[in-house]
Order: structure tokens, then C-alpha cells, then sequence
């Protein structure tokens, strides 16, 4: 590695853009697990007023009350997302 | 000192929606008062929501206390509901491209307004905890586990900084949510002008009633978005109420 080939480096690697690929990465791994805990949150929703429709009023607003609690982890990460890459502003 | 005092769109959008709930409630109230048998649809509009605000989130957690904390639940749960909602209104938009100046904006979407909510309700819920069960009985509540004495001591800073994260979630939860879904619609719209009409421009003739679908789209994330603000609002007033029965349990 000559001194050329170390200074592309350094710019590659400069604040801005790794700012930019940190809140990219930051957000897009969160969403996963927001995707799989959302989905495990209705699907135990739907599951459970398909075995007793008359639980449904209760299911629904514990579905609800779920969905916002889990969307709040992955919305965390969003939050890191818009100080990486809204910094300075 | 016009810096202390610079009056923000943040800032009329907030008086504007605390004028809005005081308003809309005192004339409900007026108008459930003065009917004798049948009031008009906004009355009963009014006495629907503040049924489902009683029920759903009062009654289900505070129990025997509800009556007294209902109006403290039920006025945060209306000023985020109206204010979430009027951040999704058009407003006008001055100054040039890149100065743009938009005089219409959601309050709760600034993390000050969400984090002086958060900061109230949990200045209430511990104020309320150290009055109902004392210094001590309050501190063994908040920084103690029902565990053996050797998990007890290493837990505290743990029980410390979930005493913390209690605020921080709820002023991060509302702020995120109504900033990424204002994002995401303005997002949205420029893609629209963007790709949307090239799309509608350059499709045959054929093709040219599926290249509406873009602007469909935009109108049902918006519909999303209106949908989401009603379950933030529920959201937070219903996590301040359950903060606030855990400082209300032991009654002595």
C-alpha cells in the first residue's frame, strides 16, 4: 500500500459519507426487526380472533397498543438516522 | 433577547392546537348541557370521543383513581390528537428552494414540544409517587426488584436507567413517528412531480390510466399517516396513564 492508495482511503473514509452510510445501515437493520415483531404482533392478533371472534374488540386494541410499541424501537433507530445525516443543520 | 422570544411556526401551531381542544370542548360541553332530550352531531361526536378517551384509557389502568385523573389524560390525549392532525393540513410554503419557509407545521413534530409533554407527565407521575408512598417506599418501588439481594444491588443502575428510558420513549415515540410519516409523504410528493408526471407524459395511450397509481399511493400514505397520528395519541396518553398507576398503587 503506497501513499496514493492510502490517501484514497482517507477520502473515502471521510465524516460525511460514513455519516451517511451509518444512518443508512442504522435504520435499515432496524427495520428488520421492527418487520419480524410487527408481523408477530398481528399474526397472533388475527390468529387469536379466528379461534374466538368474540374476543375481537379486546384483541384489536391490545393489537394496537402492541404495533405502536414495537414501531417505537424501530423508530429510535430512524432518530439516529436523521442526527447522522441532519447534523450541522 | 427577540432570540428567547422568537415566535416559531412550532410555536402558533402549539397555541393553535391548545386553542383548538379548549374550544372544541368548552362548546361541547355547552351545547351537551343546554339539550334536553337529543343534542345536535357534534355534541354527541364530542361525547363519543370523550367516552372512548374514559374508557380505553383511564378506566383500564387507573381504576378506583379515574375520576380524579381523567382530565389530565383526557386534555394530553386531545391536545396530541388535534395536534398531530393539524400538521397534516397544506399549509403555505415562502422564501426561495433553498430557504424554504413553511408556515403550516405539525407541533409535534419538534422534539421540544414532544419532550416537554414527556417531561411533564413524568414530572406528574413521580411527583404523585413520592406524595402517595413517601421517600423511602417510593425508592424501594422504582430501584428495586423483586429478586434476591445479589441480582437486587447490581440492578440499580439498570432500574436507573429504565427510570430514564420511561420519558425519553415517549418524546422519542411521538416525534419520530410524526416526523419520518411527514418525511415520507413530502418524499412521496416529489416523486410524484417528478417521476409521476414524466410517467403520465410518456405512457401511451393505452397505459395511461395505470400511471395515476403513483398519486394514489401518495393519497392512501396519507390516509396511513392520519391513521397513525390517532394511535400516537392513544399511544402516549395511554402509557402516562399507566406511568401514573404504578405511582398511584399502594394507597395507604
Amino acid at each position: 500500500m503506497n501513499m496514493a492508495e492510502a490517501e484514497t482511503i482517507k477520502q473515502l473514509l471521510d465524516p460525511n459519507s460514513l455519516a451517511w452510510l451509518g444512518g443508512g445501515l442504522a435504520i435499515g437493520t432496524a427495520a428488520m426487526g421492527g418487520g419480524v415483531g410487527i408481523g408477530i404482533v398481528f399474526g397472533k392478533a388475527i390468529e387469536s380472533a379466528a379461534r374466538q371472534p368474540e374476543a375481537l374488540p379486546l384483541v384489536q386494541r391490545l393489537m394496537f397498543i402492541g404495533f405502536a410499541l414495537v414501531e417505537a424501537q424501530v423508530l429510535y433507530a430512524l432518530l439516529i438516522t436523521f442526527i447522522l445525516i441532519f447534523r450541522g443543520v | 433577547m427577540s432570540e428567547l422570544f422568537h415566535v416559531d411556526q412550532w410555536v402558533w401551531m402549539v397555541w393553535i392546537s391548545g386553542a383548538l381542544t379548549v374550544l372544541v370542548f368548552v362548546l361541547g360541553a355547552r351545547l351537551i348541557a343546554a339539550s334536553r332530550v337529543v343534542a345536535g352531531r357534534f355534541a354527541v361526536f364530542v361525547e363519543v370521543m370523550v367516552d372512548f378517551a374514559k374508557e380505553n384509557i383511564a378506566e383500564a389502568f387507573l381504576g378506583e383513581h379515574a375520576k380524579k385523573w381523567f382530565g389530565f389524560i383526557a386534555t394530553l390525549f386531545f391536545f396530541i390528537l388535534f395536534a398531530n392532525l393539524l400538521g397534516k393540513l397544506p399549509g403555505p410554503v415562502t422564501g426561495s428552494l433553498k430557504q424554504q419557509h413553511f408556515w403550516l407545521e405539525t407541533p409535534t413534530g419538534n422534539i421540544n414540544v414532544t419532550s416537554a409533554l414527556a417531561v411533564m407527565v413524568f414530572l406528574v407521575a413521580q411527583t404523585t409517587g413520592l406524595m402517595n408512598m413517601g421517600l423511602v417506599g417510593y425508592l424501594k418501588k422504582k430501584f428495586l426488584l423483586p429478586a434476591p439481594k445479589w441480582v437486587q444491588i447490581p440492578a440499580i443502575p439498570i432500574m436507573f436507567l429504565v427510570l430514564l428510558a420511561e420519558p425519553f420513549s415517549l418524546a422519542v415515540r411521538l416525534f419520530a413517528n410524526m416526523t419520518a410519516g411527514h418525511r415520507v409523504i413530502v418524499t412521496f410528493m416529489v416523486a410524484d412531480m417528478v417521476g409521476g408526471m414524466w410517467l403520465v407524459q410518456q405512457a401511451p395511450i393505452w397505459a395511461k390510466p395505470i400511471s395515476v397509481l403513483p398519486f394514489v399511493l401518495t393519497v392512501v400514505l396519507l390516509a396511513f399517516e392520519l391513521f397513525i397520528a390517532f394511535i400516537q395519541a392513544f399511544i402516549f396518553a395511554l402509557l402516562s396513564a399507566l406511568y401514573l398507576s404504578e405511582s398511584l398503587e399502594e394507597h395507604h
